[in-house]
């Protein structure tokens, strides 16, 4: 516990020192000139991460975000005559709008499609600067002298100027420059990523459609993660440019966005840290590649860490020999390779793509995850993937108000759902009497699960109109519905695996955020106040499904029956006025089932009203005050629970043929 | 007019070029869901491949033509290689291995190593492809039009004509679109999936090579010949909507008509923009592309 | 001819089986009844490989399957027409129907006479010979159903494992399925059903098995279960 302390506030410290130093220990211009870079590449990929760890999307246009940074600064010079210093922030808005236009198509794909249009975005991004010759000098390139130090020509040549404003700038002053760049982007990314706004690039990779439920919209989260992104890459692409002082439209093609991608997998995703050793890689790896005897070194090196290791594993895995073998052979087959190669440089490219080859089968989490979960083996205490969150339980866990609207909290009118030629709901009316729960029952394919998507936004009703709390909802799209108090739960759990518990439940307290972005960025007071409340909130609702003590364990290590309370207490955090919840007993154990029923009675005595589909009749009975019971799409009948338990019409439709077979 | 007239024509051959690509790309996203990034490369390599045997068989006193009708089952054969070793090495293994997105990047690194490799073996410069037809162009009413256009549309209304005729006809064929249709009900037949999607990407991998051996003779050959051609097919494959075997056809046209219109009204530099404007168009309005049919999300 | 043992089975963290055993002798019709969420889809799927079964065997005439993925135990001749019917909607009612023989028209189970089986089918369902040409995708529910009882039967299964044939279907429909099943028993066909319609399930079979939370909670004769109110009881809730 010491010894995490130790290291957590110690690595900052550390990483301080060394930026510190650093221009002591390399004297090479040559060298210093690649930790500029270094620094350069550590922001945009610090970025980069956002989109392609926190998000998952596959973003293949970052090259392309660093060339507009870049071009940015240097039109300015070149048309303007505006220095260094604008040109940083200009550099981060004009990115950042570029960034909201990589982000449109984001509302509607994800996953390869969104890859693929990044590097269309790309590869446009390119032929752009290479054509408008007139602002961009086109094939040519920009070339730009060293930065003044501080800007002041534009008070006129008449003011006596003092030396330090015609000084140009030393590479060891544009180091330190970067160097406070970039821990000023970590400084930003570590209070955006802890903050609601990072746990909602997470919640919406794990489970989109749980997001929109929880009134966090997926698409201006993503929009977010994308700006952001872009962003950073610009103010990387601007420091690039003055730290090359030449800039040309083939700097910035596809290879280099590979490469990023390539940084960020290898360092570790969802790090700081990773980021960072990823720059280094991609930094030195060209040096690498051009020094032939260092490369049959290092491949040799590999090579026979490679052998030991797999002799290790001969012996002790004897059943995966011919699979564990695999990467063996291939490391010395590499090893073989860089003997017999001449020139190295020709096959620079291939060793890359081998590279990346290697990381993905046997480096998916990266080398920090790799060594994180090492360390993890020898002192498990040490590690810790989540910020560990301590809050105080405070005030009532669960409060709803139900003001009396004409005695009606939900009406479903007339509902009519039609995919193609199946009517999922066929004329459904329901009404829901606040502060009762409300039972939902039917056999399989009876439209029970249509309705709940209904309710909730997912699907647009074909005709009818579902009216909450007198307000009509039909068409409003699901985030909304969630922030009019409309709760729900999954019939296949969709928590967000990745996240703790008690982050979890954070973000279904999305709502109680009133910060702006750049109050986050800032860490004002606001966002540390709304910060602390929501996690008191957060701990006080985990106490009261019983789940406080795991509130820092991740999601997806509970066993399913907690997995099913979490939801709960996750959609509890929206305080609606209205609870849905599909199936929650769904393979529960005996044990559980109690446990859940009881927790079901307090929400409904602290005056929520609950909508409950069920299979376990049991569980249906005990607690519903009203029965609503669907087949084929159509309501058959509807009562109380003893009513609706003895209806012929029910009988058939469970037990079908002969209905008093059974008795 | 006349020149619009012209203009159409020219870009016919290369838009059905763009077709047989985007046609490639949903034989794979058809039965697995995944595509490969490095489709260009696919089709890079045909043309090469097809170069070096073309002039082989040519040195051994055969007519252009003859030497290309026997370079295609060649070209065939190591296009339905290379795609297997895309899918085992790319593809599998990135699943397989559980990185996220790891097939991804997995299918970009074969690409770039194929790059590399080619232009290790065949160098860098660009390289001529021998015509197996007369390069005269001929006239019909205003447009001249070169034969190897009018092969090229003849050869990418086959390639997918016969690949239809498989699917129909065949009990194989019938396999592949079963597991496209529902991969879970396809293993109950006693289908074996797994193979069916390492046969979808040789048969992608084939189609992309063909297509490359097409286009050979009326442009450049080189290793960087398939980078752009790859992307703007998918851009083809999502306008036409990856489900849509007409779509494609339709789309290429599209796509390869706007092109010469640009190149000659714009400027040349500009030619591959549309595309890709198109692509990114269509994505943010109409994901299921302009022929598809939308599906309904499911919870 | 099937036989299933301490079968535990589920999808990643979340068991559904926790331990079930059952038998099918031969020329017989077992039914599997029990409410939504019982584990009746899961039994069938762990005895024909779509999913891993965590431990427990599954063998068929003695052959251990356990394990093997789902195209393997196929070709073993055992046939799973799956809940939601699964017909390949883009290839016609007869192309469906060839698939089913998959394995014999590509020489990995006997090829016996598939032709005369095609119009087997299409006498046993008259409603499939008319429509034969049409694609799968546009019949009807209750058409699609037929079409996957006749696709599972033209493997020419030693054992037919029937999921909820009679779901989503109207009740004229339902009683035609049930029909349909008589008419496989007379030909001695050896049949697992799984059914909702504990009733009308328990009316056709020779055994029955009760399943509540994974395990099996009765079995026996079905016309013993058929009088017995723990059936009543797992459908409807215990009375209160």
């Amino acid at each position: 516990m010491l010894a995490r302390r130790i290291l957590s506030a110690g690595g900052p410290l550390i990483g301080l020192a060394i930026l510190l130093v650093l221009p002591f220990a390399v004297t090479s211009p040559y060298y210093l000139h690649l930790t500029v870079t270094i620094a350069i590449f550590s922001i945009l990929l610090l970025g980069l991460d956002v989109v392609f760890g926190y998000t998952g999307e596959v973003s293949i246009g970052h090259a392309a975000l660093l060339g507009i940074g870049a071009y940015t600064a240097g039109c300015l010079a070149m048309h303007f005559g505006i220095g260094f210093w604008p040109a940083l922030p200009l550099a981060i808005i004009v990115a950042s709008v570029f960034g909201v236009v990589l982000a449109l198509p984001a509302l509607r794909v994800t996953g390869p499609y969104l890859a693929m249009v990044t590097l269309a975005f790309g590869t446009i991004v390119q032929i752009l600067i290479n054509e408008m010759t007139d602002l961009t000098n086109g094939p040519l390139g920009i070339k730009l002298t060293t930065p003044l130090f501080l800007d002041l020509r534009w008070l006129g040549d008449t003011i006596p100027l003092f030396d330090m404003s015609l000084k140009r700038m030393k590479e060891v002053e544009y180091y330190y420059i970067t160097a406070f760049a970039l821990v000023l982007t970590l400084i930003v990314i570590n209070r955006i990523l802890a903050s609601h706004l990072g746990r909602a690039f997470e919640a919406l990779r794990d489970s989109p459609i749980a997001s929109d439920c929880m009134g966090v919209s997926v698409y201006k989260h993503k929009v977010l993660a994308f700006v952001v992104s872009a962003g950073l890459a610009g103010l990387a692409g601007a420091l690039f440019a003055y730290s090359e002082q030449y800039i040309a439209p083939n700097n910035f093609g596809f290879e280099l966005s590979v490469q990023f991608l390539l940084a960020v997998t290898v360092g570790g995703r969802k790090s700081r840290l990773g980021p960072i050793l990823g720059a280094v890689i991609i930094v030195f790896l060209p040096n690498l590649l051009s020094d032939i005897e260092l490369f049959r070194y290092i491949a040799g090196g590999i090579a026979l860490i490679a052998v030991i290791a797999g002799a290790r594993a001969f012996v002790k895995d004897p059943e995966n020999r011919v699979r564990n073998a695999i990467p063996v052979v291939l490391c010395l087959a590499f090893f073989a390779f860089s003997l017999l190669l001449q020139k190295i440089t020709d096959y620079k490219l291939a060793v890359f793509g081998v590279m990346i080859l290697f990381v993905v089968y046997y480096l998916p989490e990266g080398i920090v995850g790799f060594l994180k979960r090492a360390v993890a083996q020898l002192w498990p205490s040490l590690v810790q993937t989540h910020a560990v969150i301590h809050a105080d339980t405070h005030g009532k866990a669960v409060t709803a108000t139900h003001e009396g609207h004409d005695g009606v909290l939900l009406h479903v009118d007339n509902v009519v759902m039609q995919f193609g030629g199946l009517r999922a709901l066929d004329q459904v009316s329901i009404e829901v009497k606040p502060g009762t729960i409300h039972g939902l029952i039917g056999p399989n394919g009876s439209g029970k699960s249509t309705m709940m998507n209904v309710l909730t936004g997912i699907y647009v009703p074909t005709m009818g109109a579902v009216r909450f709390k007198g307000q009509d909802m039909a068409g409003k799209i699901s985030s909304d519905i969630a922030g009019e108090g409309i709760a729900r739960t999954f019939q296949n759990v969709q928590l967000f695996a990745e996240l703790t518990l008690i982050e979890n439940v954070l973000v279904g307290l999305h709502h109680t955020y009133q910060a702006t972005f750049a109050e986050v960025a800032l860490g004002l007071p606001r966002i540390r106040r709304e910060e602390k409340a929501a996690r008191e909130r957060a701990m006080s609702l985990l106490h009261f499904v019983g789940l406080a003590d795991l509130a820092n364990e991740e999601a997806r290590n509970l066993p399913y029956g907690k997995q099913r309370l979490l939801e709960i207490a996750r959609a509890l955090a929206l305080d609606p006025a209205l609870l849905l919840l599909d199936e929650p007993a769904a393979g529960l154990t005996a044990p559980d089932i109690k446990h859940l029923v009881d927790i079901i009675k307090k929400v409904r005595h602290a005056g929520l009203t609950i909508v409950l589909i069920e299979h376990h009749m049991d569980v249906v009975m005990g607690l519903c005050d009203t029965v609503t019971v669907l087949d084929f799409g159509q309501k058959i009948a509807e009562g109380k629970p003893a009513q609706v338990q003895a209806d012929a019409r029910v009988i058939e439709a469970y037990l079908g043929g002969v209905a008093t077979a059974a008795e | 007019m006349n020149i619009l007239l012209q203009l159409i024509v020219s870009g016919i051959a290369v838009g059905m070029i763009y077709g047989v690509i985007a046609f490639s790309y949903q034989l794979t996203f058809a039965t697995s869901k995944t595509l490969n990034f490095g489709q260009g490369e696919a089709l890079m390599l045909g043309a090469l491949v097809g170069l070096t045997t073309i002039n082989f068989l040519i040195g051994q006193a055969l007519g252009t033509l003859w030497a290309y009708l026997l370079m295609l089952p060649i070209v065939f054969a190591f296009g339905l290689a290379q795609g297997a070793v895309v899918e085992w090495l790319g593809v599998r293994q990135a699943v397989k291995a559980k990185s996220e997105a790891g097939w991804i990047m997995a299918t970009i690194a074969l690409g770039i190593i194929f790059r590399n490799l080619a232009e290790n073996i065949w160098g860098r410069d660009a390289l001529r492809f021998p015509s197996p037809l007369p390069e005269a162009a001929l006239t019909i009413g205003p447009v001249r039009i070169q034969p190897m256009e009018i092969a090229i549309v003849i050869g990418a209304l086959a390639i997918m004509l016969a690949v239809e005729i498989f699917n129909r006809r065949s009990i194989f064929g019938k396999a592949v679109v079963a597991t496209a249709n529902d991969r879970d009900a396809a293993g109950l037949m006693g289908i074996d999936t797994r193979r069916v999607i390492t046969f979808s990407y040789a048969l992608s991998s084939m189609t992309a090579a063909f297509a490359g051996v097409l286009i050979a003779p009326v442009t450049l050959t080189g290793a960087t010949m398939g980078a752009v051609l790859g992307l703007k097919a998918f851009a083809v494959a999502i306008i036409g909507g990856l489900s849509s075997g007409m779509g494609v056809i339709v789309g290429g046209l599209i796509l390869g008509i706007t092109e010469t219109l640009t190149g000659y009204y714009i400027s040349t530099g500009y030619k591959d923009v549309p595309g890709l404007v198109l692509l990114l168009l269509v994505l943010s309005l109409k994901p299921s592309g302009l022929f598809g049919r939308a599906t309904i999300k499911k919870v | 001819m099937l036989e299933v043992n301490d079968l535990v089975a589920g999808y990643g963290k979340v068991k559904v089986l926790h331990g079930l055993s059952l038998k099918v002798e031969e020329g017989r019709l077992v039914t599997l009844i029990g409410s939504n969420g019982a584990g009746k889809t899961t039994t069938l799927r762990a005895i024909s490989g779509m999913i891993a079964p965590e431990s427990g065997t599954v063998r068929l005439g003695g052959e251990d399957l356990t394990g093997l993925p789902s195209f393997k135990i196929t070709k073993k001749g055992l046939a799973h027409s799956p809940e939601g019917r699964r017909v390949f909607p883009t290839q016609s009612v007869k192309d469906n129907l060839l698939l089913g023989a998959f394995p014999r028209l590509t020489g990995a189970r006997e090829r016996g006479d598939v032709e005369g089986d095609l119009d087997r089918m299409f006498t046993l369902f008259p409603r499939l010979a008319e429509r034969r040409a049409q694609l799968a995708g546009t019949l009807s529910g209750g058409e699609q159903q037929m079409l996957a009882m006749a696709r599972a039967l033209m493997l020419n299964p030693r054992v037919l494992l029937l999921d909820e044939p009679s779901m989503g279907l109207a009740p004229r429909l339902v009683a035609e399925v049930f029909a349909t099943i008589a008419r496989l028993k007379d030909e001695k066909i050896t049949m697992l059903l799984v059914e909702q319609f504990a009733a009308a399930a328990l009316e056709v079979a020779d055994f029955g098995y009760v399943l509540e939370n994974g395990r099996v909670a009765a079995k026996g004769p079905a016309e013993a279960l058929r009088n017995d109110s723990a059936v009543r009881a797992a459908y409807l809730g215990h009375a209160h």
